[in-house]
């Protein structure tokens, strides 16, 4: 179930891949900025921007080695990401050494430094390759060798990916289905509904869709053509005559009675055949045409059912016309095809298909609007031809990572051939040859520290990402790209997209809400009322760009998580002036005083706002990053102050370490357990509480009042962030990075170190994780927590089966949005069928065999398909009728239509397989998996069992 | 009288044919037109995807050609043409509209007799019957159209040259039967 779970998401991150890195499905799976510490993946430069190769590969390794089934979609898009900093980095070095002395006749740079080699060059090159070469080791030892962790072995999962890369296509078909068959907006489920109204204009959705399952099957063989083009032809004149029962009855005079009769005449004195032989060369080339036009739906279709949809639908349109121009035209028209034969029958057909309303409404379903979904869905033929090229995808995120330093001699010596360039010592020169950018862009050891001075004006974790090492950010130098760094970043910053996502990540929502919306000094002199009218009216437009960001169908959309984590932050900052606001005068009378203090600092926040942003957040890291306060923040400083506490002082020395702190914590067993929490696992939460606890009065204690926490209105970072901190930061990426903790526990951790760096109040920053930081206003009680409902073993299943990079996000945007229940309701849905579906659904879902016993006494591939398209029609059934129900049951009957398509696909090789019995024994599944009890046994064969 | 156009109907088979014909009407009544003809061929009736909405078509095996059809049809603009002209236009304007098609059709030869009988100030039932050549055979047909304020049935016995003459015979007896009921429930 697992693998079927798997190859279900990695169809749809892979179909759209191309052979590199795709920007459109991977940012959904991963986050990409995370692994970009400086500049823009979406820069074409190859020096526009710069990786942390060591992350990329940590994620791989955490992916690899966390004992969880490997998420094929994050691993193919962390490989493609790898292999795209690779190649920049290639790209990069080539175009610089190229012109330089540094490279020798051969491309290659020699071990020792060429006299008139610049030292600049010289030590960024030997850096980069240091870190690129180290990282493809650690690729190589991790996908090639058995690397062990927590008895994990990197060699099964990767046996894992390797069966998914051999089994996505047929997923992939199967996945194709569901988009065609999508009640809302699929375009093979709307062409039965529009326009198949005699056979089908009894069926309600579940129904339909079951019928559009069977018709868009990838197994449907064309051997039945024939008989479907008999059925089309007989379709047709079904339709001839269902035209001709709408002239009798909107017959106003005996005239046309007489007209209609004598066509009735024909068309009964003719058998369908006969009827079909004389229209037949009408509706084939009407057909022809229509495939043309429509082949967005038509794609859907396979087998027979693709000639039946397009003649039914060719007929339909035939009447349509003969009855829409009246009875005098269909008549003239109809008895044109029946019997005088028509010369010139493509350019009827052809102007028939061009004027239909019909296919005009076709066309306006299937395209944007509709078209978006639609249109994707529609090219089924593309997404085919994607989902073949998404094995070989995963084959090249499986492919060993060339050599670094080889790949750059080889290609700067046939530059220098192709180019003939001389070359020359760039000791002199401030910027490399291929623009300001690429500085910063592969050396990456020097990015880790340019980002480290960049920490000041970035998120918590950006500045975690970028503080790999504490004691190399005291010898930061700001030089002059640094500082043309920082400024890139804060322009960065000031992106509409990136303030929509971080603008409520920082401490503002908590020191100073106001600001999210407003400049706070405008909120000077007016009343309560007036306040909160100004914000409310500032929050309106914050709100609908949101909304419109989660909604847009651009690759760097935020996530409907994202959406949502921005929006109940906004929600809980409106919250909370509003009951600042709303206070008594007396209150208020003491906050307004408090506020012209507060207006103060937050004036001199104005004060180096917008355009001076950047030099004033170049300034504050200059001085922040020696710990040194920074004045224009010392009046917001008395909440950090309160934060003494009686606290321990086990890490305020910062050569103790968390790692020699942190508790282990075994997170899978959190994960495995039941909803009743094991004492093992208690004691490990407990554990983590008590770390948490001494990290966060630790941090307290030795952030002095005087640590800067400027607020810089439009930074949206808005904080310099205290040595001590960045330290911390850098630790707990460091325990990423070896994969001692996981990315949850890492953004749950960098949510303590913001916490306790930002206001020992204990009002934490709402991080995007599973975990999230829940402290009050005693520190002592500050607890890690689960978001959503405590786990059972169906919510840890639905996770494991949709992990994605998007921390918080147990599904991609495309699940949520595929299985989103809103705007569905129950429509199309009556009681009795929703009835008989749960029945259903409760009947497979009842133990770990239910659904195998479904299929265990189907003798037939066909039957064996019918079971298992009826099945998972209930299942979708239950869960568009559903509502408004628990994350955690749409996962469940997600889950379960995976493993309805797992048995299905073990009962296809049963059949198959008792058929060559003799000479293809199947492998037995080992009876010793290793499952919750409540999923299912994997489909596949013994090197996936182990998931 | 507000009587709507919407037809629902069953049929019944006994020894003889039996369909009925259903009108709604929307103070919850309904208008019910119904046929029957005691029958002793054995017809077979088109089913299955043959079949359409609101009409029937019947033949006989034993023989070619022979065939029974009927539609049931909610139409209330044609009753008040028929009740107020006479047979002789009525016959004219139906002429002249077959005429339209029979250009198109290859049909030649085309003539009928007509009747027109007054079951009551809501039944007429108005008959052809005639001959026509379509495809240089010789075809005959009768047509009996059961007029009431709510719709129409109009009942159609075809048969050629090369129909068994004692099947043709005993079918148009009995299509001479056929017995047309109007009722309000």
């Amino acid at each position: 179930m697992k693998l079927i779970s798997l190859l279900t998401i990695l169809f749809s991150a892979l179909s759209g891949f191309s052979q590199e890195y795709n920007r459109a499905e991977c940012d959904n799976a991963i986050d990409v900025k995370r692994y970009i510490v400086a500049g823009s993946l979406d820069n074409r430069s190859a020096g526009g921007k710069t990786y942390n190769f060591d992350r990329i590969v940590g994620a791989l390794e955490n992916e690899l080695l966390s004992g969880e089934p490997p998420d094929a979609k994050r691993f193919t898009c962390l490989s493609m990401l790898h292999k795209k900093a690779h190649d920049d980095a290639t790209e990069y070095w080539v175009g610089r050494l190229a012109k330089s002395t540094c490279a020798g006749d051969d491309g290659e740079v020699p071990s020792v430094k060429p006299a008139d080699c610049d030292d600049d060059t010289w030590d960024k090159f030997h850096r980069s390759k240091s870190l690129i070469d180290r990282s493809a080791k650690r690729i190589a030892k991790l996908t090639n060798d058995c690397v062990e962790r927590n008895g994990n072995k990197s060699c099964d999962a990767m046996e894992t990916l390797k069966n998914i890369q051999q089994a996505i296509e047929p997923m992939a078909e199967t996945t194709n289905m569901d988009k065609c068959c999508d009640t809302a907006e699929g375009p093979a489920f709307r062409v039965l509904r529009g326009f198949y109204t005699v056979e089908f204009g009894d069926m309600n959705d579940s129904e339909l869709q079951k019928e559009c399952y069977k018709r868009t099957r990838p197994s449907n063989k064309v051997d039945g053509v024939m008989e479907f083009a008999s059925t089309c032809i007989k379709s047709a004149a079904r339709g001839i005559a269902e035209a001709v029962m709408k002239w009798f009855k909107t017959a106003k005079a005996i005239f046309e009675l007489g007209s209609v009769t004598e066509i009735w005449r024909i068309v009964r004195n003719m058998s369908l055949a006969e009827v079909a032989q004389k229209i037949g060369a009408l509706v084939s080339a009407m057909v022809d045409q229509l495939v043309a036009q429509l082949s967005s739906w038509n794609n859907c279709f396979t087998g027979p059912y693709k000639v039946d949809q397009a003649c039914k639908l060719a007929s339909s349109i035939a009447v349509d016309f003969m009855v829409g121009g009246g009875i005098a035209k269909g008549i003239g028209f109809l008895g044109s095809v029946l019997k005088a034969g028509v010369k010139d029958i493509a350019g009827i057909a052809k102007n028939l298909i061009s004027s239909s309303p019909k296919t005009t409404a076709i066309l306006q379903n299937l395209k944007p609007g509709a078209a978006g979904k639609a249109s994707s869905a529609a090219t089924s033929a593309a997404t085919r031809a994607a989902s073949k090229k998404a094995a070989s995808n995963l084959a090249i995120a499986l492919r060993p990572v060339t050599d670094f330093s080889k790949s750059v001699a080889a290609r700067v010596r046939k530059l220098r051939e192709k180019e003939g360039g001389g070359r020359m010592n760039l000791a002199d020169r401030v910027e490399p040859p291929m623009g300001p950018n690429a500085a910063t862009a592969v050396p990456v050891t020097q990015a880790t520290t340019t980002a480290t001075t960049a920490v000041g004006v970035q998120t918590g974790s950006r500045a975690a990402s970028a503080a790999t090492s504490a004691s190399n950010s005291n010898l930061i130098k700001l030089t002059t790209k640094s500082v043309q760094k920082i400024e890139k970043d804060i322009r960065a910053f000031r992106d509409s997209n990136y303030k929509a996502i971080y603008a409520t990540r920082g401490t503002r929502a908590v020191d100073a809400p106001e600001s999210l919306f407003l400049r706070p000094d405008r909120l000077a002199g007016k009343t309560p009322a007036q306040k909160m009218k100004m914000i409310e009216d500032a929050a309106k437009p914050r709100r609908a760009q949101v909304e419109r960001l989660s909604n847009t169908s651009h690759p760097s959309r935020l996530t409907q998580a994202q959406a949502r984590e921005i929006l109940d932050n906004m929600d809980d900052a409106l919250a909370r002036l509003r009951r600042r606001y709303g206070q008594s005068s007396s209150t208020s009378s003491v906050a307004s005083s408090v506020g012209a203090g507060g207006s103060t600092s937050a004036g001199v926040r104005a004060g180096v706002a917008a355009a001076d942003a950047a030099e004033v957040a170049a300034k504050n890291i200059d001085t922040a990053i020696p710990t040194s306060a920074s004045t224009s923040a010392a009046g917001t400083q008395a909440v950090v102050g309160t934060s003494t506490s009686n606290a321990t002082t086990a890490f305020t020395n910062t050569t103790t370490s968390f790692l020699d702190a942190l508790p282990k914590v075994d997170m899978s067993s959190i994960a495995a357990s039941t909803a009743r929490v094991s004492k093992a696992v208690q004691k490990q939460m407990d554990d983590i509480n008590d770390f948490m606890q001494k990290a966060r009065a630790n941090a307290a204690q030795s952030n002095p009042s005087a640590t800067a926490r400027s607020s810089v209105y439009r930074n949206q970072s808005n904080r310099a962030i205290s040595q001590d901190a960045i330290r911390r930061h850098g630790e707990i990426e460091n325990l990423y990075r070896k994969g001692i903790i996981n990315d949850e526990q890492a953004h749950a951790m960098h949510d303590i170190v913001r916490v306790t760096e930002s206001s020992a109040t204990g009002t934490a920053t709402r991080y995007n994780t599973r975990y999230i930081a829940a402290p009050n206003t005693n520190p002592s009680t500050f607890v890690l927590r689960e978001r959503s409902a405590p786990v059972s073993p169906a919510g840890v299943a639905g996770r494991v089966y949709h992990r994605s990079g998007n921390m918080g996000a147990p599904m991609t945007a495309a699940q949520t949005n595929r299985y989103s229940d809103s705007g569905k309701e129950t429509a199309g849905y009556d009681d009795d069928t929703i009835a008989a579906s749960e029945v259903v659904v409760n009947r497979i879902s009842a133990n770990s065999s239910s659904i195998t016993q479904e299929f265990a006494n189907l003798k037939t591939e066909a039957e064996i398909l019918d079971r298992a398209d009826e099945l998972r029609v209930k299942v979708k059934t239950v869960e568009a009728t559903r509502g408004a129900a628990a994350s955690e049951e749409k996962e469940k009957l997600q889950a379960l239509i995976i493993s309805i398509n797992n048995e299905r696909d073990r009962a296809l090789q049963r059949i198959r397989a008792s058929e060559t019995a003799t000479t293809a024994p199947v492998a037995n599944p080992s009876p010793s998996v290793k499952q919750p009890a409540s999923i299912p046994a994997p489909t596949r064969e013994e090197p996936l069992q182990g998931d | 009288m507000n009587m709507k156009t919407f037809f629902t109907f069953f049929a019944v088979f006994f020894l003889s044919l039996t369909l009925w014909s259903e009108t709604d009407q929307s103070e919850g009544k309904k208008a019910i037109l119904s046929y029957a003809i005691p029958s002793k061929l054995n017809w077979t009736q088109n089913t299955g995807e043959d079949a359409v909405p609101d009409m029937q078509v019947f033949t006989l095996e034993e023989t070619e050609g022979l065939k029974l059809a009927s539609v049931q049809i909610g139409n209330e603009d044609l009753w008040p043409k028929f009740s107020t002209m006479d047979k002789e236009k009525i016959f004219q304007e139906l002429v002249d509209g077959k005429k339209s098609v029979h250009k198109i059709a290859g049909v030649s030869n085309w003539k009928a007799d007509k009747t027109l009988t007054r079951k009551s100030d809501k039944e007429i039932i108005f008959e052809i019957t005639g001959s026509y050549t379509e495809d240089a055979q010789k075809k005959h047909f009768i047509e009996k159209y059961y007029m009431t304020p709510y719709g129409f049935i109009l009942m159609t016995l075809d048969w050629t040259a090369k129909s068994d003459e004692a099947l043709v015979k005993k079918a148009q007896a009995e299509f001479k039967n056929i017995s047309f009921k109007s009722e309000i429930k």
